[in-house]
Protein backbone atom coordinates (compact mmCIF):
# COMPACT_ATOMS: atom_id res chain seq x y z
CA UNK A 1 0.00 0.00 0.00
CA UNK A 2 1.04 3.41 -0.43
CA UNK A 3 1.11 6.94 1.39
CA UNK A 4 -2.67 6.67 1.68
CA UNK A 5 -2.21 4.31 4.63
CA UNK A 6 -1.43 6.91 7.09
CA UNK A 7 -4.51 9.46 6.30
CA UNK A 8 -6.23 6.69 6.55
CA UNK A 9 -5.75 5.54 9.49
CA UNK A 10 -7.82 8.11 11.34
CA UNK A 11 -10.42 7.50 9.36
CA UNK A 12 -9.86 3.69 10.85
CA UNK A 13 -10.09 4.75 14.44
CA UNK A 14 -13.51 6.62 13.85
CA UNK A 15 -14.34 3.29 12.12
CA UNK A 16 -13.39 1.71 15.68
CA UNK A 17 -15.83 3.82 17.76
CA UNK A 18 -18.74 3.41 15.20
CA UNK A 19 -18.02 -0.48 16.06
CA UNK A 20 -17.93 0.36 19.44
CA UNK A 21 -21.14 1.98 19.45
CA UNK A 22 -22.78 -0.42 17.22
CA UNK A 23 -21.41 -4.24 18.85
CA UNK A 24 -20.61 -5.35 21.59
CA UNK A 25 -19.16 -8.69 20.90
CA UNK A 26 -15.53 -9.11 20.46
CA UNK A 27 -14.67 -5.52 20.77
CA UNK A 28 -11.40 -4.96 23.04
CA UNK A 29 -10.13 -1.94 24.59
CA UNK A 30 -6.50 -1.42 23.43
CA UNK A 31 -6.19 1.86 25.53
CA UNK A 32 -7.65 4.33 27.78
CA UNK A 33 -6.14 7.34 27.02
CA UNK A 34 -6.92 8.52 24.16
CA UNK A 35 -9.96 5.51 24.06
CA UNK A 36 -9.65 3.20 21.26
CA UNK A 37 -11.52 0.02 20.54
CA UNK A 38 -10.84 -2.68 18.49
CA UNK A 39 -13.03 -5.58 16.88
CA UNK A 40 -10.74 -8.55 16.77
CA UNK A 41 -11.12 -10.63 13.94
CA UNK A 42 -11.78 -10.21 10.08
CA UNK A 43 -13.75 -7.80 8.04
CA UNK A 44 -14.81 -5.75 5.15
CA UNK A 45 -15.03 -2.25 6.20
CA UNK A 46 -16.43 0.45 3.52
CA UNK A 47 -15.44 4.28 4.61
CA UNK A 48 -17.20 7.18 2.71
CA UNK A 49 -14.53 9.83 2.27
CA UNK A 50 -17.21 12.74 1.60
CA UNK A 51 -18.73 14.29 4.50
CA UNK A 52 -22.35 13.64 3.69
CA UNK A 53 -23.70 10.76 3.37
CA UNK A 54 -25.64 11.97 0.42
CA UNK A 55 -22.03 12.16 -2.04
CA UNK A 56 -22.06 10.28 -5.05
CA UNK A 57 -18.43 8.94 -4.32
CA UNK A 58 -18.32 5.60 -4.06
CA UNK A 59 -16.68 4.05 -0.35
CA UNK A 60 -13.74 2.90 0.18
CA UNK A 61 -13.71 -0.62 1.16
CA UNK A 62 -10.99 -2.51 3.23
CA UNK A 63 -10.49 -5.61 4.37
CA UNK A 64 -9.43 -5.00 7.76
CA UNK A 65 -7.81 -7.64 10.19
CA UNK A 66 -7.48 -7.46 13.57
CA UNK A 67 -5.10 -9.42 16.06
CA UNK A 68 -4.47 -8.44 19.19
CA UNK A 69 -1.47 -8.48 21.23
CA UNK A 70 -2.12 -10.06 24.94
CA UNK A 71 0.40 -8.72 27.50
CA UNK A 72 0.63 -10.19 31.28
CA UNK A 73 -1.55 -7.00 32.28
CA UNK A 74 -4.23 -7.58 29.31
CA UNK A 75 -4.17 -6.11 25.79
CA UNK A 76 -0.97 -4.32 25.00
CA UNK A 77 -2.32 -3.10 21.55
CA UNK A 78 -3.65 -4.67 18.54
CA UNK A 79 -2.01 -5.14 14.87
CA UNK A 80 -4.65 -4.10 12.35
CA UNK A 81 -3.35 -4.26 8.62
CA UNK A 82 -6.04 -3.12 6.36
CA UNK A 83 -5.59 -3.90 2.43
CA UNK A 84 -7.91 -0.90 0.59
CA UNK A 85 -9.72 -2.83 -2.06
CA UNK A 86 -11.29 -0.12 -3.54
CA UNK A 87 -9.76 -0.90 -6.99
CA UNK A 88 -11.33 -4.38 -6.67
CA UNK A 89 -14.56 -3.37 -6.15
CA UNK A 90 -14.30 -0.81 -8.93
CA UNK A 91 -13.32 -3.60 -11.32
CA UNK A 92 -16.15 -5.46 -10.49
CA UNK A 93 -18.51 -3.08 -10.98
CA UNK A 94 -17.07 -1.86 -14.40
CA UNK A 95 -17.27 -6.19 -15.57
CA UNK A 96 -20.66 -6.19 -14.44
CA UNK A 97 -21.39 -2.82 -16.26
CA UNK A 98 -19.55 -4.53 -19.55
CA UNK A 99 -22.02 -7.20 -19.62
CA UNK A 100 -24.79 -4.81 -19.63
CA UNK A 101 -24.19 -4.00 -23.14
CA UNK A 102 -25.95 -5.84 -25.40
CA UNK A 103 -23.53 -7.04 -27.78
CA UNK A 104 -19.77 -7.40 -28.68
CA UNK A 105 -20.79 -5.06 -31.31
CA UNK A 106 -21.61 -2.56 -29.03
CA UNK A 107 -18.40 -3.26 -26.67
CA UNK A 108 -16.12 -3.29 -30.02
CA UNK A 109 -18.12 0.18 -31.47
CA UNK A 110 -17.22 2.14 -28.52
CA UNK A 111 -13.48 0.89 -27.77
CA UNK A 112 -13.35 1.61 -31.57
CA UNK A 113 -14.30 4.89 -30.60
CA UNK A 114 -11.76 5.87 -27.86
CA UNK A 115 -9.32 4.42 -30.10
CA UNK A 116 -10.00 7.00 -32.77
CA UNK A 117 -10.20 9.74 -30.86
CA UNK A 118 -6.49 9.69 -29.78
CA UNK A 119 -5.65 8.76 -32.93
CA UNK A 120 -7.30 11.38 -34.01
CA UNK A 121 -5.29 14.01 -31.84
CA UNK A 122 -1.83 12.89 -32.66
CA UNK A 123 -2.39 13.04 -36.13
CA UNK A 124 -4.01 16.59 -36.12
CA UNK A 125 -0.59 17.23 -33.98
CA UNK A 126 1.43 16.25 -35.98
CA UNK A 127 0.46 17.91 -39.20
CA UNK A 128 0.52 20.88 -36.83
CA UNK A 129 4.23 19.97 -35.93
CA UNK A 130 4.84 19.46 -39.70
CA UNK A 131 3.59 22.70 -41.13
CA UNK A 132 6.31 24.28 -38.68
CA UNK A 133 9.35 22.60 -40.10
CA UNK A 134 10.91 23.81 -43.71
CA UNK A 135 9.58 22.43 -47.02
CA UNK A 136 13.25 20.60 -47.12
CA UNK A 137 13.64 19.51 -43.42
CA UNK A 138 14.39 15.62 -43.58
CA UNK A 139 12.36 15.44 -40.25
CA UNK A 140 9.28 15.85 -43.03
CA UNK A 141 10.12 12.24 -43.56
CA UNK A 142 9.77 11.35 -39.87
CA UNK A 143 6.07 13.05 -39.40
CA UNK A 144 4.80 11.40 -43.12
CA UNK A 145 5.72 8.03 -41.79
CA UNK A 146 4.12 8.43 -38.05
CA UNK A 147 1.20 9.93 -40.10
CA UNK A 148 0.48 6.76 -42.21
CA UNK A 149 1.39 4.26 -39.37
CA UNK A 150 -1.83 6.09 -37.42
CA UNK A 151 -4.11 6.12 -40.79
CA UNK A 152 -2.77 1.84 -40.67
CA UNK A 153 -3.85 1.52 -36.64
CA UNK A 154 -6.86 3.95 -37.63
CA UNK A 155 -7.76 1.20 -40.64
CA UNK A 156 -7.19 -1.86 -38.47
CA UNK A 157 -9.55 -0.78 -35.76
CA UNK A 158 -12.05 -0.16 -38.31
CA UNK A 159 -11.44 -3.91 -39.92
CA UNK A 160 -12.23 -5.06 -35.84
CA UNK A 161 -15.40 -3.54 -35.61
CA UNK A 162 -16.69 -5.03 -39.09
CA UNK A 163 -15.47 -8.34 -37.61
CA UNK A 164 -17.84 -7.77 -34.75
CA UNK A 165 -20.47 -7.47 -36.67
CA UNK A 166 -23.49 -9.79 -36.25
CA UNK A 167 -23.27 -11.30 -39.41
CA UNK A 168 -26.34 -13.51 -41.48
CA UNK A 169 -28.77 -12.33 -39.19
CA UNK A 170 -29.71 -9.26 -39.67
CA UNK A 171 -30.37 -8.67 -43.90
CA UNK A 172 -32.64 -7.01 -46.21
CA UNK A 173 -33.57 -7.97 -49.96
CA UNK A 174 -31.14 -5.65 -51.91
CA UNK A 175 -30.33 -5.51 -55.68
CA UNK A 176 -26.39 -5.80 -56.34
CA UNK A 177 -26.65 -3.61 -59.25
CA UNK A 178 -27.19 -0.58 -57.69
CA UNK A 179 -25.40 -0.78 -55.01
CA UNK A 180 -22.51 -1.73 -56.89
CA UNK A 181 -23.21 1.30 -58.53
CA UNK A 182 -23.16 3.18 -55.41
CA UNK A 183 -19.39 2.20 -54.53
CA UNK A 184 -17.83 2.88 -58.14
CA UNK A 185 -19.24 6.54 -57.66
CA UNK A 186 -17.99 6.57 -54.51
CA UNK A 187 -14.15 5.58 -56.09
CA UNK A 188 -15.12 7.81 -58.96
CA UNK A 189 -12.39 10.45 -58.08
CA UNK A 190 -9.99 7.80 -57.17
CA UNK A 191 -10.22 6.20 -60.56
CA UNK A 192 -9.69 9.43 -62.21
CA UNK A 193 -6.92 10.28 -60.13
CA UNK A 194 -5.12 6.91 -61.14
CA UNK A 195 -6.21 6.63 -64.62
CA UNK A 196 -8.57 4.20 -64.48
CA UNK A 197 -11.36 3.15 -66.50
CA UNK A 198 -14.08 1.32 -65.06
CA UNK A 199 -16.36 0.09 -67.23
CA UNK A 200 -19.80 -1.27 -65.88
CA UNK A 201 -22.44 -3.95 -67.07
CA UNK A 202 -25.52 -5.94 -66.00
CA UNK A 203 -27.55 -8.27 -67.36
CA UNK A 204 -31.18 -7.02 -67.61
CA UNK A 205 -33.17 -8.56 -64.65
CA UNK A 206 -30.89 -9.20 -61.87
CA UNK A 207 -33.03 -10.70 -58.90
CA UNK A 208 -32.84 -9.23 -55.26
CA UNK A 209 -30.50 -11.02 -52.99
CA UNK A 210 -31.08 -11.12 -48.91
CA UNK A 211 -27.75 -9.71 -47.38
CA UNK A 212 -27.06 -6.65 -45.27
CA UNK A 213 -26.72 -3.98 -47.66
CA UNK A 214 -23.62 -2.38 -45.58
CA UNK A 215 -21.94 -5.62 -45.56
CA UNK A 216 -21.95 -6.27 -49.22
CA UNK A 217 -21.12 -2.33 -49.82
CA UNK A 218 -17.91 -3.22 -47.79
CA UNK A 219 -17.41 -6.21 -49.58
CA UNK A 220 -17.07 -4.03 -53.07
CA UNK A 221 -15.12 -1.60 -51.37
CA UNK A 222 -12.56 -4.09 -50.53
CA UNK A 223 -12.30 -6.17 -54.14
CA UNK A 224 -11.89 -2.77 -55.76
CA UNK A 225 -9.68 -1.18 -53.30
CA UNK A 226 -7.25 -4.51 -53.95
CA UNK A 227 -8.05 -3.68 -57.66
CA UNK A 228 -6.77 -0.16 -57.46
CA UNK A 229 -3.72 -1.09 -55.35
CA UNK A 230 -2.62 -3.66 -58.04
CA UNK A 231 -2.82 -0.75 -60.79
CA UNK A 232 -0.44 2.02 -59.44
CA UNK A 233 -0.42 3.12 -63.49
CA UNK A 234 -3.85 2.82 -63.87
CA UNK A 235 -5.90 0.27 -66.34
CA UNK A 236 -9.17 -1.12 -66.49
CA UNK A 237 -11.46 -2.18 -64.57
CA UNK A 238 -14.14 -4.81 -65.80
CA UNK A 239 -17.44 -5.07 -63.33
CA UNK A 240 -20.71 -7.31 -64.14
CA UNK A 241 -23.24 -8.53 -62.76
CA UNK A 242 -25.80 -11.35 -63.87
CA UNK A 243 -28.33 -13.31 -62.56
CA UNK A 244 -27.65 -17.12 -63.57
CA UNK A 245 -30.13 -19.96 -62.19
CA UNK A 246 -30.46 -19.20 -58.07
CA UNK A 247 -27.77 -17.19 -57.89
CA UNK A 248 -26.64 -13.41 -58.65
CA UNK A 249 -23.05 -13.33 -59.83
CA UNK A 250 -21.17 -10.36 -59.98
CA UNK A 251 -17.13 -10.23 -61.65
CA UNK A 252 -14.69 -7.74 -60.69
CA UNK A 253 -12.18 -7.74 -63.04
CA UNK A 254 -9.06 -5.72 -62.88
CA UNK A 255 -5.38 -5.56 -65.48
CA UNK A 256 -3.02 -5.41 -62.59
CA UNK A 257 0.21 -7.23 -60.98
CA UNK A 258 -2.37 -10.56 -60.52
CA UNK A 259 -1.88 -13.05 -57.62
CA UNK A 260 1.45 -15.03 -57.36
CA UNK A 261 1.28 -19.00 -57.37
CA UNK A 262 2.66 -19.30 -53.80
CA UNK A 263 0.27 -16.61 -52.56
CA UNK A 264 -3.14 -17.80 -54.28
CA UNK A 265 -3.38 -19.89 -50.54
CA UNK A 266 -3.11 -17.56 -48.44
CA UNK A 267 -5.06 -14.12 -49.69
CA UNK A 268 -8.45 -15.31 -47.53
CA UNK A 269 -6.26 -15.69 -44.35
CA UNK A 270 -6.08 -13.12 -41.73
CA UNK A 271 -3.45 -10.45 -42.15
CA UNK A 272 -1.62 -11.62 -44.83
CA UNK A 273 -0.67 -9.11 -47.44
CA UNK A 274 2.03 -8.09 -50.00
CA UNK A 275 1.11 -4.59 -49.23
CA UNK A 276 3.33 -2.25 -47.04
CA UNK A 277 0.76 -0.09 -45.60
CA UNK A 278 -1.65 -3.74 -46.07
CA UNK A 279 -3.75 -4.90 -43.08
CA UNK A 280 -4.48 -8.59 -44.76
CA UNK A 281 -7.97 -8.18 -43.68
CA UNK A 282 -9.71 -6.98 -46.63
CA UNK A 283 -10.59 -10.42 -48.41
CA UNK A 284 -10.54 -11.93 -44.86
CA UNK A 285 -13.81 -10.72 -43.75
CA UNK A 286 -15.42 -9.87 -47.16
CA UNK A 287 -15.27 -14.10 -47.16
CA UNK A 288 -16.54 -14.17 -44.20
CA UNK A 289 -19.70 -11.64 -45.10
CA UNK A 290 -20.54 -13.38 -48.09
CA UNK A 291 -20.20 -16.87 -46.83
CA UNK A 292 -22.83 -16.05 -43.62
CA UNK A 293 -25.24 -15.07 -46.61
CA UNK A 294 -24.66 -18.54 -47.75
CA UNK A 295 -22.63 -17.15 -50.91
CA UNK A 296 -19.11 -17.99 -52.30
CA UNK A 297 -16.19 -15.97 -53.33
CA UNK A 298 -13.63 -17.28 -55.96
CA UNK A 299 -11.14 -15.77 -58.27
CA UNK A 300 -8.72 -16.55 -61.02
CA UNK A 301 -5.59 -15.35 -61.86
CA UNK A 302 -2.53 -14.95 -63.40
CA UNK A 303 0.90 -13.28 -62.26
CA UNK A 304 0.88 -10.41 -64.45
CA UNK A 305 -2.23 -10.60 -66.21
CA UNK A 306 -4.49 -9.43 -63.98
CA UNK A 307 -6.85 -11.17 -61.47
CA UNK A 308 -10.79 -11.95 -61.69
CA UNK A 309 -12.93 -12.46 -58.36
CA UNK A 310 -16.52 -13.92 -58.86
CA UNK A 311 -18.80 -13.32 -55.82
CA UNK A 312 -21.44 -15.82 -56.05
CA UNK A 313 -25.00 -14.76 -53.79
CA UNK A 314 -28.04 -17.11 -53.67
CA UNK A 315 -31.13 -14.78 -55.07
CA UNK A 316 -33.76 -14.24 -52.66
CA UNK A 317 -36.15 -16.63 -53.88
CA UNK A 318 -33.68 -19.02 -53.36
CA UNK A 319 -33.12 -18.80 -50.02
CA UNK A 320 -37.07 -19.17 -49.20
CA UNK A 321 -37.38 -22.55 -47.54
CA UNK B 1 -17.12 38.72 -44.87
CA UNK B 2 -15.19 39.15 -42.13
CA UNK B 3 -12.94 36.11 -40.35
CA UNK B 4 -15.38 33.34 -39.61
CA UNK B 5 -15.66 31.96 -36.32
CA UNK B 6 -15.98 28.43 -35.60
CA UNK B 7 -17.42 26.86 -32.38
CA UNK B 8 -15.65 23.50 -31.89
CA UNK B 9 -17.35 21.03 -29.46
CA UNK B 10 -15.74 18.10 -28.44
CA UNK B 11 -15.55 16.21 -24.85
CA UNK B 12 -12.29 14.92 -25.52
CA UNK B 13 -9.63 17.65 -24.21
CA UNK B 14 -7.10 16.90 -26.37
CA UNK B 15 -8.98 16.39 -29.71
CA UNK B 16 -10.99 19.86 -29.21
CA UNK B 17 -7.60 21.28 -28.37
CA UNK B 18 -5.92 20.33 -31.74
CA UNK B 19 -9.15 21.59 -33.86
CA UNK B 20 -8.32 24.44 -31.82
CA UNK B 21 -5.13 25.59 -32.71
CA UNK B 22 -5.14 23.59 -36.03
CA UNK B 23 -8.34 26.30 -37.05
CA UNK B 24 -6.66 29.00 -35.33
CA UNK B 25 -2.99 28.83 -37.10
CA UNK B 26 -5.14 28.71 -40.41
CA UNK B 27 -6.59 32.25 -39.40
CA UNK B 28 -10.36 31.28 -37.87
CA UNK B 29 -11.77 32.83 -34.90
CA UNK B 30 -11.71 29.85 -32.96
CA UNK B 31 -13.66 28.82 -28.92
CA UNK B 32 -14.43 25.42 -27.81
CA UNK B 33 -16.72 23.46 -25.78
CA UNK B 34 -17.03 20.79 -23.95
CA UNK B 35 -20.40 19.42 -23.93
CA UNK B 36 -23.80 20.39 -25.33
CA UNK B 37 -24.78 22.63 -22.71
CA UNK B 38 -21.45 24.47 -22.67
CA UNK B 39 -22.07 24.96 -26.17
CA UNK B 40 -25.83 26.42 -26.10
CA UNK B 41 -24.32 28.85 -23.28
CA UNK B 42 -21.33 29.95 -24.99
CA UNK B 43 -23.00 30.55 -28.81
CA UNK B 44 -25.15 33.16 -27.60
CA UNK B 45 -21.76 35.15 -26.04
CA UNK B 46 -19.41 34.42 -28.70
CA UNK B 47 -21.95 34.26 -32.30
CA UNK B 48 -20.15 32.35 -33.74
CA UNK B 49 -20.42 31.47 -37.97
CA UNK B 50 -19.96 27.58 -37.61
CA UNK B 51 -20.42 24.77 -35.44
CA UNK B 52 -17.98 21.80 -35.54
CA UNK B 53 -20.23 19.10 -33.35
CA UNK B 54 -18.80 15.77 -32.01
CA UNK B 55 -21.48 12.93 -32.59
CA UNK B 56 -20.75 11.70 -29.06
CA UNK B 57 -20.52 14.25 -26.63
CA UNK B 58 -22.30 13.47 -22.90
CA UNK B 59 -25.79 14.61 -22.34
CA UNK B 60 -27.39 16.31 -25.52
CA UNK B 61 -25.74 13.91 -28.21
CA UNK B 62 -24.87 15.44 -31.42
CA UNK B 63 -28.18 15.22 -33.14
CA UNK B 64 -29.82 16.71 -30.55
CA UNK B 65 -27.57 19.80 -30.00
CA UNK B 66 -27.85 20.16 -34.34
CA UNK B 67 -31.55 20.33 -33.67
CA UNK B 68 -31.21 23.46 -30.69
CA UNK B 69 -28.94 25.28 -33.07
CA UNK B 70 -30.90 24.89 -35.94
CA UNK B 71 -34.10 26.58 -33.92
CA UNK B 72 -31.68 29.14 -31.90
CA UNK B 73 -29.73 30.16 -34.73
CA UNK B 74 -30.56 28.71 -38.48
CA UNK B 75 -28.11 30.56 -40.49
CA UNK B 76 -25.17 29.44 -38.65
CA UNK B 77 -23.48 26.44 -40.78
CA UNK B 78 -22.98 22.98 -38.99
CA UNK B 79 -20.50 19.83 -39.22
CA UNK B 80 -20.77 17.33 -37.45
CA UNK B 81 -17.62 14.43 -37.08
CA UNK B 82 -17.51 10.94 -35.76
CA UNK B 83 -15.40 8.07 -35.68
CA UNK B 84 -17.75 5.76 -36.96
CA UNK B 85 -19.29 5.91 -40.82
CA UNK B 86 -22.55 4.40 -40.11
CA UNK B 87 -24.32 5.25 -43.18
CA UNK B 88 -27.79 5.73 -41.38
CA UNK B 89 -26.01 8.53 -39.13
CA UNK B 90 -24.80 10.07 -42.70
CA UNK B 91 -28.03 9.88 -43.52
CA UNK B 92 -29.88 11.43 -41.10
CA UNK B 93 -27.01 14.03 -40.52
CA UNK B 94 -27.77 15.37 -43.87
CA UNK B 95 -31.70 15.20 -43.11
CA UNK B 96 -31.51 17.36 -40.14
CA UNK B 97 -29.91 20.07 -42.26
CA UNK B 98 -26.31 19.51 -41.08
CA UNK B 99 -23.64 20.75 -43.87
CA UNK B 100 -20.92 18.13 -43.83
CA UNK B 101 -20.16 15.13 -41.79
CA UNK B 102 -16.35 14.28 -41.12
CA UNK B 103 -15.19 11.15 -40.58
CA UNK B 104 -12.51 10.78 -37.71
CA UNK B 105 -9.87 10.59 -38.23
CA UNK B 106 -10.15 13.39 -41.11
CA UNK B 107 -7.07 14.93 -42.77
CA UNK B 108 -7.27 19.08 -41.81
CA UNK B 109 -7.33 20.12 -45.16
CA UNK B 110 -10.25 18.21 -45.73
CA UNK B 111 -12.25 19.80 -42.83
CA UNK B 112 -9.78 23.80 -44.47
CA UNK B 113 -11.28 23.50 -47.58
CA UNK B 114 -14.76 22.38 -46.76
CA UNK B 115 -14.68 25.24 -43.93
CA UNK B 116 -13.54 27.30 -46.98
CA UNK B 117 -16.22 26.97 -49.09
CA UNK B 118 -18.75 27.07 -46.47
CA UNK B 119 -17.37 30.99 -45.46
CA UNK B 120 -18.18 31.62 -48.75
CA UNK B 121 -21.74 30.98 -48.60
CA UNK B 122 -22.06 31.75 -45.40
CA UNK B 123 -23.37 35.61 -45.90
CA UNK B 124 -25.68 34.25 -48.58
CA UNK B 125 -27.19 31.89 -45.65
CA UNK B 126 -27.38 34.64 -43.28
CA UNK B 127 -29.41 36.55 -45.60
CA UNK B 128 -32.17 33.32 -46.47
CA UNK B 129 -31.14 32.91 -49.81
CA UNK B 130 -29.82 29.40 -49.90
CA UNK B 131 -30.55 25.75 -46.96
CA UNK B 132 -27.21 23.82 -46.51
CA UNK B 133 -27.14 20.44 -47.73
CA UNK B 134 -24.78 18.13 -47.85
CA UNK B 135 -24.08 15.48 -50.36
CA UNK B 136 -21.61 12.44 -50.21
CA UNK B 137 -20.21 10.62 -47.05
CA UNK B 138 -17.04 12.87 -47.48
CA UNK B 139 -19.23 15.67 -46.74
CA UNK B 140 -19.34 17.85 -49.47
CA UNK B 141 -21.48 21.13 -49.69
CA UNK B 142 -23.76 22.43 -52.39
CA UNK B 143 -25.33 25.24 -52.29
N1 LIG C 1 -6.89 -7.71 -57.34
C1 LIG C 1 -5.74 -8.16 -56.81
N2 LIG C 1 -4.61 -8.19 -57.57
C2 LIG C 1 -3.45 -8.65 -57.04
N3 LIG C 1 -3.31 -9.11 -55.79
C3 LIG C 1 -4.38 -9.09 -54.98
C4 LIG C 1 -5.64 -8.63 -55.47
N4 LIG C 1 -6.53 -8.73 -54.45
C5 LIG C 1 -5.86 -9.24 -53.40
N5 LIG C 1 -4.55 -9.46 -53.72
C6 LIG C 1 -3.52 -10.02 -52.82
O1 LIG C 1 -4.12 -10.52 -51.66
C7 LIG C 1 -3.57 -9.92 -50.50
C8 LIG C 1 -4.64 -9.85 -49.43
O2 LIG C 1 -5.66 -8.92 -49.78
P1 LIG C 1 -6.52 -8.22 -48.65
O3 LIG C 1 -7.48 -7.32 -49.30
O4 LIG C 1 -7.06 -9.30 -47.78
O5 LIG C 1 -5.46 -7.45 -47.82
P2 LIG C 1 -4.65 -6.13 -48.24
O6 LIG C 1 -5.28 -5.50 -49.43
O7 LIG C 1 -3.22 -6.49 -48.34
O8 LIG C 1 -4.86 -5.21 -46.97
P3 LIG C 1 -6.21 -4.50 -46.55
O9 LIG C 1 -6.58 -5.09 -45.24
O10 LIG C 1 -5.83 -3.07 -46.49
O11 LIG C 1 -7.24 -4.80 -47.60
C9 LIG C 1 -3.04 -8.59 -50.98
O12 LIG C 1 -2.01 -8.11 -50.14
C10 LIG C 1 -2.55 -8.95 -52.39
O13 LIG C 1 -1.29 -9.55 -52.31
MG1 LIG D 1 -7.33 -5.12 -49.52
Amino acid sequence: MDDGLQGRSNDFVNYARVYEETFTENIHSISDDPPIMVKEGKHLVFIKTAEDGESEDEPQVFDVTTSLVEGFGGHLGAIITYEDKSEREKLHKNVSKLKDLNTVEELAASAVHEIKNPIFSIRGFLRLLENSLTQDDKRREYTRIMIAELDRLSKLADDFLMLTKSQGKKGDYVFADRILMEVLKFFEPRFDLIGISCHFETGDEIAPVYIDADQLKQVFINIIQNAIDAMPAGGNIYVGVYSKNKDVIIEIKDEGSGIKKEDEGNIFKPFFTTKENGTGLGLFISKRIIRSYRGTIEFKSEEGHGATFIIKIPASSAVVE
Amino acid sequence: MERCKVMVVDDQLWVRTMLLEALSSSGYLTFGAANGREALRMMHMEKPDIALIDMTIPGIDGFALLAHLKDEKPEMATILMSGNSDEDCIRRARKEGACGYLVKPFDMEELKSLLARISTTLDMAARGEVRWTMDSREGQMIS
